[in-house]
């Protein structure tokens, strides 16, 4: 019983100051992935990401120029953090460096809408007004 | 190749003139008719050490005209698995219960009734297992055409009513949202007065249909939903199921691969073995023994961060070897924390088991006797603390286990003690085989580019987790997909010894040190 | 017209802001459910009364009654045979009351989605307050979720939709990193 206090004090406190003090995860630590819309080439028809996505957080929507094409260029590619599992596949398969794993672990938001990043992609300003959302919400 | 004149001799015998075909040096699969395999199998049973392991049904209707059960068992003596392959036709659809001969079969045959539709004969207690009360008949989801995604229409909740308690008994319900920080889960325990005399268990609230969805995704996503079976067995899952692609593929993975998987399937261990003994301590209210074993397993979680990225070393295993090497500094932080475990676990084990109050609450609680554990097929810790002495790293080697120097504890009393002793000692030997692996570590790469497995090839693979063997088959159909994904988790397996250690002497208090000392997964166990 | 995305995030913090002024004190009692997870979100949950997390010192304590919980910890993807079981819950807790999903699994559905087996997230079934994505968040994200629930810390994450001109931008990046994709 004694040897058991004894061991507790001994051990000292390890408790971390959160959140009085910022811990930091350590490097490589997958947080969250973030895009980069600049970089993104899913305008121009780019679903490396979104084929890989098992639960569908990379995801297309598509502008509706009227031929109804499997490959046209998105309209919108959206980045939910609600759906991502971390996985970091995404940020393997992407050609053009748009997306990266940062060590970010303050991920809690009130609203699910918060957990969105959409990349909108205008491909005209007719084709803005005609834009009807086809959600191709759905991976491999 | 291995020589295999014993076993083979006595299945000739048995089986006459049948072809016994080795697709790998460690596995004989043999195709046998539905009218002879109960009889033979008996005979065989009688002859031979076999040991039965997993029991699942494939519906090939489309290509070969029939559904097929697989039926494995292993011959620990030869180090090989023994695979019979039964062709079932549409119009019966129905074959003879193990149950009589291997009670263990008794709930794998439950699951291929409700989920492929083939019915056991004489079977002693046809109920359904794990699909959710209000999953409707007549769908069945092992089926090819059923798809996971598709929503169905609830049926009415059939429950399974046990009988009523006589007098003077009482049910006591529990679950599945229970007390404390667990998985759901539903006990009814039967107790006359404190004292416990039956329980009936209800761990299926969880089915996610895994397999399910893993024959629908593309097969560089399979390794993430093995993953997520059972969270804390991560490593484990997606080993065997990597380990199934590069058998079916005939790829072996470079000597690097080998030997970091294990080295990183036993830090899965370790910080599984520490949470054990932390639970076990709140089970008996020793809160310091709690607190250090927590201490030491958030320690070994960190360490997994800062090599993997993840703190349950999720996205590490992919087929051909691993995303990711191990650094020099790596290499480091991992000798450093052994070296600090090794000093400490010692002691923190015999002051844990010095300590009456602890100790007097595992001593005798909750026996699975060696008989039971036999019948049952208990496996994992629970297996070994009740006299079953086997242990996939050692008696089907995977990964460097061939290279690793170990033993393998055994304790036949089957009490939580014995439990609780098992996995203190397997933690120490883990601590043996991670320095043996990193001493050993060679250079090179860590992966080599892995085909896709032909259309119709299948391939059997297995891990020992920290709860004990998972065994994953996957048949490779058309379209870079699987056309059957099989998961046996070790919970799953030891779900059924559970109910057998509650009556004897165990009284309801008990009942916490009980559960917490077989350690068991619920989600493993529903997939 | 719809309001702007700002404009419903400050909403839904004074919403949640109102109903924590109502919790007494800064304690919170905190009931868990687990509605279908893979276990490695209960494992997080577990270490937080370590000696590393220790939310008691922040006056934080799991209850294991509902009747005596200010809020609902769901993890899990909301199986079947879960989802009687988290309503009779979520219906035994008082007022006010709480609701936190943990995990991706929680959230949406994570690596599993909506499907035959399981709804794909409690945010059906329950009005959930917080959301704590993750897979599975660690115990530090876990801490920032229930403190932001009390609105004792401040959100990071913002949702947004950002407009990038195609036709400007999309030619010259296209040449210097090449595409792999056809279309």
């Amino acid at each position: 019983m004694f040897s058991w206090i004894r061991k507790g004090l001994r051990t000292g406190i390890l408790t971390t100051r959160y959140p009085a003090a910022h811990d930091r995860m350590p490097e490589g630590f997958r947080g969250r992935p973030v895009i980069d819309p600049a970089r993104c080439l899913a305008g121009q028809g780019c679903s490396a990401c979104v084929a890989l996505c098992l639960p569908s957080a990379l995801y297309l929507t598509r502008a509706d120029n009227g031929t109804g094409e499997a490959h046209a260029p998105a309209a919108s590619l959206t980045l939910d953090i609600g759906r991502c599992v971390m996985c970091g596949l995404c940020i393997d398969a992407c050609p053009a460096d748009a997306l990266r794993m940062v060590e970010e672990y303050e991920l809690a938001v009130t609203n699910q809408e918060d957990l969105r990043v959409t990349a909108s992609y205008a491909i005209g300003p007719d084709q803005l007004a005609s834009r009807k959302e086809n959600h191709d919400g759905t991976s491999a | 190749m291995k020589e295999h004149a014993g076993l083979k001799q006595q299945l000739t015998a048995a089986y006459g003139s049948l072809p016994i075909k080795q697709p790998h040096p460690d596995e004989l699969v043999l195709a046998i008719s539905s009218e002879s395999f109960w009889p033979t199998l008996n005979s065989l049973r009688e002859t031979c050490e076999i040991t039965f392991v997993d029991l699942f049904g494939v519906d090939l209707r489309s290509t070969h005209d029939a559904f097929q059960l697989h039926l494995i068992f292993s011959f620990d003596a030869e180090q090989t698995w023994l695979h019979f392959v039964i062709d079932i036709d549409e119009q019966t659809a129905a074959f003879l219960s193990l149950a009589s001969l291997f009670p263990a079969a008794g709930w794998y045959e439950r699951v291929i009734w409700e989920e492929l539709g083939l019915l056991p004969q004489n079977h002693p207690l046809l109920h359904r297992l794990r699909l959710a009360p209000d999953w409707p008949e007549q769908v069945y989801p092992a089926r090819e055409g059923f798809t996971w995604k598709e929503p169905i229409t609830a049926h009415e909740p059939i429950q399974f009513a046990l009988e009523a308690a006589p007098v003077g008994v009482v049910d006591y319900p529990l679950g599945p949202v229970r007390s404390g920080i667990v998985e759901s889960g539903h006990y009814t325990l039967r107790t006359v007065g404190e004292e416990l005399i039956d329980i009936s268990v209800q761990p299926f609230y969880k089915q996610r249909g895994i397999e399910q969805r893993a024959e629908e995704v593309s097969l560089e996503l399979v390794p993430l939903l093995a993953e997520r079976i059972s969270g804390t067995s991560a490593f484990a899952h997606s080993l065997a199921f990597c380990q199934a692609y590069e058998r079916a593929a005939e790829l072996d993975v470079p000597p690097r691969a080998r030997f970091l998987r294990t080295l990183l399937a036993e830090l899965e261990r370790l910080y599984n073995h520490l949470g054990f003994q932390a639970d076990l301590c709140q089970a008996t209210g020793l809160s310091v023994g709690q607190a250090q074993f927590d201490l030491w397993k958030e320690q070994v979680l960190r360490l997994n961060a800062r090599l993997s990225g993840h703190r349950y070393l999720f996205g590490l295993n992919i087929p051909g070897g691993l995303s990711r090497d191990l650094t020099e500094s790596g290499q480091e932080e991992i000798h450093t924390l052994i070296s600090a475990l090794r000093k400490e676990l010692p002691a923190l084990s015999r002051q844990l088991l010095a300590s009456s109050s602890h100790r007097d609450r595992l001593e005798r609680t909750g026996v699975l006797s060696p008989q039971q554990a036999r019948e049952y097929c208990a496996v994992g810790p629970v297996g070994r603390a009740s006299g079953r002495d086997r242990d996939l790293r050692r008696d089907h080697p995977y990964a460097a286990y061939a290279q690793m120097d170990f033993t393998v504890p055994l304790l036949q009393e089957g009490d939580a003690l014995a439990r609780a002793k098992i996995v203190l000692e397997e933690g120490e030997q883990t601590l043996r085989i991670i320095e043996q692996a990193l001493a050993q570590l060679p250079a090179g790469a860590i992966a080599t580019p892995c085909p896709a497995p032909t259309p119709g090839e299948s391939a059997l693979s297995w891990a020992e987790s920290a709860r004990g063997e998972c065994l994953h088959w996957i048949l490779m159909g058309e379209n870079g997909k699987l056309r059957r994904y099989r998961v046996r988790s070790a919970s799953f397996a030891n779900w059924q010894a559970f109910s057998l250690a509650i009556p004897g002497h165990n009284i309801l208090t008990d009942f916490p040190v009980i559960e917490q000392s077989f350690g068991l997964s619920f989600a493993g166990a529903n997939g | 017209m719809e309001p702007l995305l700002e404009e419903r995030t400050v909403e839904a913090a004074e919403r949640l802001k109102a109903r924590i002024q109502r919790l007494f004190g800064r304690s919170l009692h905190i009931r868990h459910i687990d509605a279908g997870s893979c276990n490695a979100c209960e494992s997080e949950v577990k270490l937080l009364n370590n000696p590393y997390y220790d939310i008691q010192r922040l006056g934080m304590f799991f209850t294991p009654a509902p009747r005596h919980a200010d809020l609902l910890l769901v993890t899990g993807t909301l199986t079947r045979a879960m989802e009687d079981p988290l309503r009779q819950t979520y219906a035994a807790m008082p007022d006010p009351r709480l609701v936190v999903a943990v995990g991706a699994c929680a959230c949406s559905g994570g690596a599993f989605g909506s499907s035959a087996y399981s709804r794909g997230g409690i945010g059906e079934i329950v009005p959930v307050d917080v959301f704590i994505p993750g897979c599975p968040p660690s115990p530090l994200t876990l801490i920032h979720g229930l403190l932001l629930a009390l609105g004792r810390a401040e959100q990071r994450l913002q949702g947004r939709t950002i407009l990038v001109r195609n036709d400007l931008l999309m030619p010259s990046l296209a040449q210097r990193f090449g595409k792999k994709e056809e279309h």
